[in-house]
């Protein structure tokens, strides 16, 4: 076990690789009463092509399946509910599937030991049969059908197909109806054995029990298991090109009001800096240039031109041997031409000073404290700084607090708008 | 943990001093009369004095201030009951991690957003007046693209009694009439007629209580209402069935619930724990709706103490909608039969306990936790914490038995 110590908020991370390839990252918090755990893997909804384990041919699995497999963890062989065992402790219990990755979690006020090691036999005694995940797939489907009823959803599944010319996100996390319902359980052991491996899967822990002790939980309960040696992930190597898919895409909808979404594309490479200061050092300009310290925002809004502030976000996908970094621009509109114009135009303005650029670092360090906050707080920092850089440490909180404005200007000189994907969701 | 209560002749303090946390949080009520006309209003008020104020007169320089004051969290709600309560509640880094002086200025800012808001020519600044309303329009306009609201909203229009749960807080097309300056002068009033009650919570002293003190001096005054801690209903004659026909995918199912003549335990302990069993999470609709019969991704339910009701929900395919109302109706009776298990008992007071436990962990629920106790009567969480190892199967099953069918409301999803 090592610490990480992240000193720029004088706080502790016990870390630790177990011999399966586990890793466990634990923050103790003796003030708070509640503990808070995530068991995370490295699968998702984009991860449907891949070489099943014991297996040698490429396959592709109905897109949602990564979703389904979480909500099928719950049911377990004994028929004993996960809900209720956690609810006898009172404790909350929840997964969530995102495009990259999946988490199981737990959080409560005792029992911390016993709900542990259940998180950890739970997430690893998979038990599909047939008739199990045929009943569930009309809570999923259900599930689906909310998303149906969310434009938001649509538009944002839009955004990121347009971006990538690979068919990588030419998928949704909870998958058509249609591939919902073709769902076997063989899809489902062969996706849990590929993927479900200790050396794939991460620990999040925030509690205020013994750090030691709580490692020696972990390792008592992993040795226990027997897991494959020499475990290697074969998935699909898609080509993506330097170029967006679809430069531009309206789609009519039932909806009261329209937005527009204006994205970029670049690969990391092209920036010449690390991936932290690339990402920090965007984030910094666009909140310059179309965020809260822009007059640009206000303006249009008080022009009529847009109907409520810009938002943004940044967003990191790697393909083969390249990472791709994204930038995308929202708004509600129904003069997104106009808008795009005036848009474009302050992206390529440079109408940033040191002094703007000076609020930002001064925030910084006050946004980790922040965090550190409550249980909760210190979670999403884990979870967050693990899938931005796939691992924890000072080194990245360093960076971070370093960022210079000479830097910054070196790095946003390279940035420009060749290379666009608009999305236009219109009003019906 | 305890709160100590200062108070003062034209409003009152509660605070909580613990070193347990990094940031401070203060919560200033203002409690008033209302009309149900006058809720639009309240919600662009509660948008324009959020974003600028008489110094910073635009959101930039706003928004720059706010970064100065490394970023407090500052939110604005109302909510409407018998009586109006605008919460402002701001949650920010205690100086000791930013510099000294902070706490003060931080504290100052946030009583200019209600003391010193942006105006002009006495009204309301008229830039910030018109992009204020037009997200409004944008935002009424935006929530017809939500099922779940539309679904909530036609539910609760249907409830005859002028109970809070029936009262519809968000804003309207149609009550949009009024200029900057009658909005002001409806904001200046509402402000002279409110009590004022203050929570803080963090590491307090009494310098934080006297800048506190500095900014409501002589800026508030006296006020007194009471509100409304329960409703006694009618009995229901006829249970009633309502549908609404949408083109949305998926078909949403509200069921009502009166609950008669409930004694305080019932309305505090009794109904959080009866509230669990039937539609916490790992509940009879939970295992039967969902689970068992796979007819939901979502069934719950959820409990209005002082309007006296009880109300259960699901999303659901159109064609399951009988299948559906059965079921969850059967788990209500299940209540009433007096089918309740130890397990489905002990599981609901853990869980009820815990999260009480957990309150504490979060400084804003700390702060809104003291707010209902004084504000609302409710319980404090010791009280509770006591009173939920005696509850015994027998009061569920009395308190079942109090429960009357009103109505059933269907969103239908005709798509």
């Amino acid at each position: 076990m090592k610490t990480i110590k992240l000193d720029i908020i004088d706080e502790n991370i016990y870390y630790d690789k177990l011999d399966n390839g586990l890793e466990i990252y634990l923050i103790k918090k003796e003030k708070f009463n509640s503990s808070f755990v995530s068991f995370l893997t490295n699968f998702g909804g984009l991860d449907l092509e891949f070489i099943p384990i014991n297996e040698d041919k490429m396959v592709k699995m109905p897109s949602g399946i990564a979703h389904f497999l979480e909500h099928k963890l719950f049911e377990q062989e004994n028929g004993e509910s996960v809900h209720d065992f956690y609810n006898k402790s009172g404790a909350y219990v929840n997964a969530m599937t995102g495009y990259k990755k999946t988490r199981y979690i737990f959080k409560g006020s005792n029992n911390f030991k016993e709900n542990l090691n259940y998180l950890l036999d739970y997430v690893q005694s998979p038990y599909f049969t047939d008739k199990n995940v045929e009943k569930e797939k009309g809570i999923i489907l259900e599930e689906a059908r909310m998303d149906l009823d969310n434009p938001d959803v649509k538009f944002r599944e839009t955004i990121f197909k347009n971006l990538y010319t690979s068919e990588l996100y030419n998928k949704t996390i909870i998958g058509t109806m249609d591939d919902i319902k073709s769902i076997t359980k063989e899809d489902l052991y062969r996706c849990y054995n590929s993927f479900y491996h200790p050396s794939n899967m991460v620990l999040f822990i925030v509690t205020n029990e013994d750090e030691k002790e709580v490692f020696n939980l972990i390792k008592q309960n992993q040795n226990k298991k027997k897991f494959k040696k020499d475990f290697v992930i074969k998935k699909k190597e898609y080509i993506e090109e330097e170029k967006v898919n679809i430069e531009k895409e309206i789609i009519e909808e039932n909806v009261q009001e329209s937005r527009v979404c204006y994205s970029l594309k670049f690969k990391l490479s092209s920036f010449k800096a690390t991936k932290v200061e690339v990402v920090d050092y965007l984030f910094i300009m666009l909140g310059i240039l179309v965020g809260n310290l822009s007059k640009f925002n206000i303006d249009l809004i008080t022009k009529k031109i847009i109907k409520d502030n810009i938002s943004y976000s940044i967003n990191w996908q790697k393909v083969k041997n390249e990472e791709y970094i994204t930038v995308s621009i929202y708004t509600l509109t129904d003069k997104y031409n106009k808008f795009i114009t005036l848009l474009e135009k302050q992206l390529l303005s440079k109408n940033y000073t040191k002094e703007d650029f000076d609020l930002f670092k001064k925030t910084f360090k006050s946004d980790l404290n922040y965090y550190f906050d409550s249980v909760n707080g210190i979670m999403n920092f884990m979870i967050s700084e693990y899938d931005f850089n796939g691992s924890i440490s000072n080194e990245t909180l360093e960076i971070e607090n370093n960022l210079n404005y000479d830097k910054f200007k070196e790095i946003i000189g390279k940035f420009n708008i060749k290379n666009k994907s608009i999305v236009i969701m219109k009003k019906q | 943990m305890k709160y100590k209560k200062i108070d003062l002749n034209d409003y009152e303090i509660y605070y909580l001093n613990t070193n347990k946390f990094k940031t401070i949080d203060i919560l200033t009520f203002f409690i008033s009369d209302y009309d149900k006309s006058d809720i639009t209003k309240d919600n662009v008020i509660t948008e324009f004095l959020i974003n600028t104020n008489n110094r910073f007169k635009d959101e930039v320089s706003m928004s720059k201030n706010n970064m100065e004051l490394y970023e407090p969290r500052i939110s604005i709600n109302d909510v409407f009951t018998t009586k109006h309560a605008k919460m402002i509640d701001m949650r920010f880094l205690n100086e000791k991690y930013t510099e000294e002086g902070m706490n003060k200025k931080t504290i100052d800012f946030y009583y200019s957003l209600i003391f010193d808001p942006n105006i002009d020519k006495g009204g309301f600044d008229k830039t910030n007046f018109d992009i204020t309303v037009d997200k409004i329009k944008s935002r009424i306009k935006m929530d017809k693209e939500m099922p779940r609201v539309i679904a909530f909203n036609n539910f609760i229009k249907n409830i005859k009694e002028d109970v809070p749960l029936k009262v519809d807080s968000s804003p309207k097309l149609k009550d949009l009439k009024f200029n900057r300056k009658e909005l002001y002068d409806y904001y200046k009033n509402e402000i002279d007629k409110s009590k004022v009650v203050v929570f803080v919570t963090g590491e307090i002293n009494d310098d934080l209580i006297n800048v506190i003190k500095s900014n409501l001096d002589k800026k508030v005054k006296k006020n007194d209402y009471e509100i409304q801690k329960y409703f006694d209903l009618d009995k229901v004659i006829k249970a009633r069935e309502i549908v609404k026909k949408t083109d949305f995918n998926q078909s949403i199912i509200y069921i009502l619930y009166k609950i008669y003549n409930m004694t305080r335990r019932e309305r505090n302990v009794i109904l959080p724990v009866l509230n669990e069993i039937l539609g916490g999470s790992s509940s009879k609709l939970f295992n039967n709706v969902r689970e068992k019969n796979s007819l939901a991704y979502y069934v719950y339910s959820s409990f209005a103490p002082t309007s006296s009701m009880l109300y259960l929900s699901a999303g659901i395919e159109k064609s399951n909608y009988k299948k559906a109302v059965k079921l969850m109706k059967e788990q209500v009776n299940e209540l009433v039969n007096g089918n309740i298990t130890d397990e489905e008992l002990n599981n609901a007071l853990e869980t009820l306990s815990s999260s009480l436990i957990e309150k504490e962990d979060s400084i804003v629920s700390l702060t809104h936790d003291i707010s209902t106790v004084v504000i609302y009567d409710r319980m404090t969480s010791e009280e509770l914490l006591k009173e939920n190892k005696t509850v015994t199967k027998e009061e569920i099953i009395n308190l079942a038995k109090k429960l009357d069918l009103d109505f059933v409301f269907l969103l239908e999803g005709d798509k």
